[in-house]
Formats: structure tokens, sequence, C-alpha cells
């Protein structure tokens, strides 16, 4: 498969809030094979995702590569919690747009 | 906003309207938040593009003070010094931005989040007691 953006190749790629002070993203696969290319990849573990949206590796409070669901999920800290003077994404569903362009290497 | 030179600057007119206010009410006791739409209001110091060149800038200005004067006040004065600011390579003279609304609109009054609590428990399940009641048909 020749490289791609990570949001031609993913089934759902979405951002939400995780309760008032931390905001967790999914990117799901439509098959197997996409899950693990992608996986394998490495561009979206723990430092490709701080390398992303430019945080530290404090900022991530969970990660896991759900293998049932074909899934890959995430969880940072907000900047700001929830609601907060200056927060301009109360939901934090809008959170997943630099995810969009990731970078998906041959494979 | 629309001029590119100013879009270009946008840093340093919300700083010179922000010092307008501090002139007024000094540098503490009131908040005031300039969100730049366009740029990365979204995800601020997360986005990859702010870099990124816009032909058109949005900005919402929020002012948070002990009274509905006072936040009103500093809000109005931090909205129309964008309106006055003056860079020297602006070819416009009527006003550096483009208002949607020449006046401030309150909101409800607002709780500020400040204690995530939580609760001990011996067992998970004692805060969620269940019932099994026979009802009879």
């Amino acid at each position: 498969m020749a490289r791609c953006k990570l949001s031609e190749i993913a089934k759902t790629i979405r951002s939400k809030n995780a309760g008032v002070d931390k905001i967790t993203f999914d990117v799901i696969f439509a098959d197997r094979a996409t899950y693990e290319r992608v996986r394998r990849s490495g561009i979206l573990s723990r430092s490709a995702v701080c390398r992303t949206f430019g945080i530290d590796m404090s900022a991530i409070t969970d990660h896991v590569e759900f293998d049932p669901a074909l899934a890959i999920k995430f969880t940072i800290y907000r900047r700001l919690p929830s609601g907060s003077p200056g927060d301009a994404d109360i939901f934090g569903n809008q959170q997943y747009g630099p995810l969009l362009d990731v970078e998906v290497p041959d494979g | 906003m629309r001029d590119p030179y100013t879009i270009a600057n946008i840093d340093l007119v919300t700083t010179w309207a922000r010092q307008q206010v501090v002139e007024r009410f000094g540098d503490i006791g009131y908040e005031l938040h300039f969100t730049v739409y366009g740029r990365n209001a979204i995800l601020g110091d997360r986005e990859p593009l702010k870099s990124t060149p816009a032909h058109e800038l949005g900005i919402v200005v929020q002012a948070i003070a002990p009274n509905k004067a006072m936040a009103e006040e500093a809000c109005m004065i931090a909205t129309r010094q964008m309106f006055y600011a003056r860079l020297p390579q602006v070819k416009g003279t009527a006003g550096g931005v483009a208002f949607l609304l020449d006046e401030v609109m309150p909101t409800s009054p607002a709780y500020r989040w400040t204690l995530n609590h939580t609760m001990q428990l011996d067992n998970p399940l004692e805060l969620f007691p269940t019932f099994v009641v026979e009802v009879g048909v």
C-alpha cells in the first residue's frame, strides 16, 4: 500500500471530553490489515502523538492499542478545564484535526 | 479582520488592545481573553498549522470581572481598541477590524470548576444500591 494520510484509511477519527480535564481520542479501522499497518508503523505511538500535538509525554494519561475493536485510543490532559474562560472547544470534539493529516508510510 | 498586514501582526494588535485595558483597570482583578479563529482558537499551542497564513481572522474577546459593569467596560475597551490600533503599513485608516456587532454581549452567570472530587470506597457498588422487589401481577 502506498503512503497516504490517516484520514484516507481510518474509519473513525474522533475526540471527546473524558471528564473535565482530559480529552480522549479514538482512531478506529474497518479491517484488521489496515489497523495492523498503522499500529506497526508507530505513527500513533505515545511519542508520535506527542510530536503531532506538540505536547510532553507527561500530558498523555492513557494509550492503548485495542486489537478486538481495531482501535487505537489515547487520552491527554486539556490545556484548560472544559468551559474555562478561554476554552474554545468545551466538549473537546474538534481536537482531532491534526490526526487527519498524519502520514502513513508504505506498508 | 481582512487586512493582510493586520492579520500577520495580530499579536501586536491584541497586545496593544490589552494594554489599553491595563491602563484603565490595572494588571489584575479581571480576565481578558482573545480567541483567534482562523489561526489556533481551537487547539491553541497544540495547533500544528498555527503559522499557516489566513486571509481572514475572526476574534472573540471575552472579559470576566467581579461585576458586570467592569466586565462590559473591559470587553468594550479591548474590542474597540483593536478597531483603533494603528500599524504602520496598514493602508486603511477607518478601522482595523470589521465588527459583527458594536456592543458587548453578556453571558449567563457561571461557576468555575474548582474541585474534581473522588470518593474512596471499600466496594465499588456501595454508592449504587440495587433492590429486587416483587410487584406481583
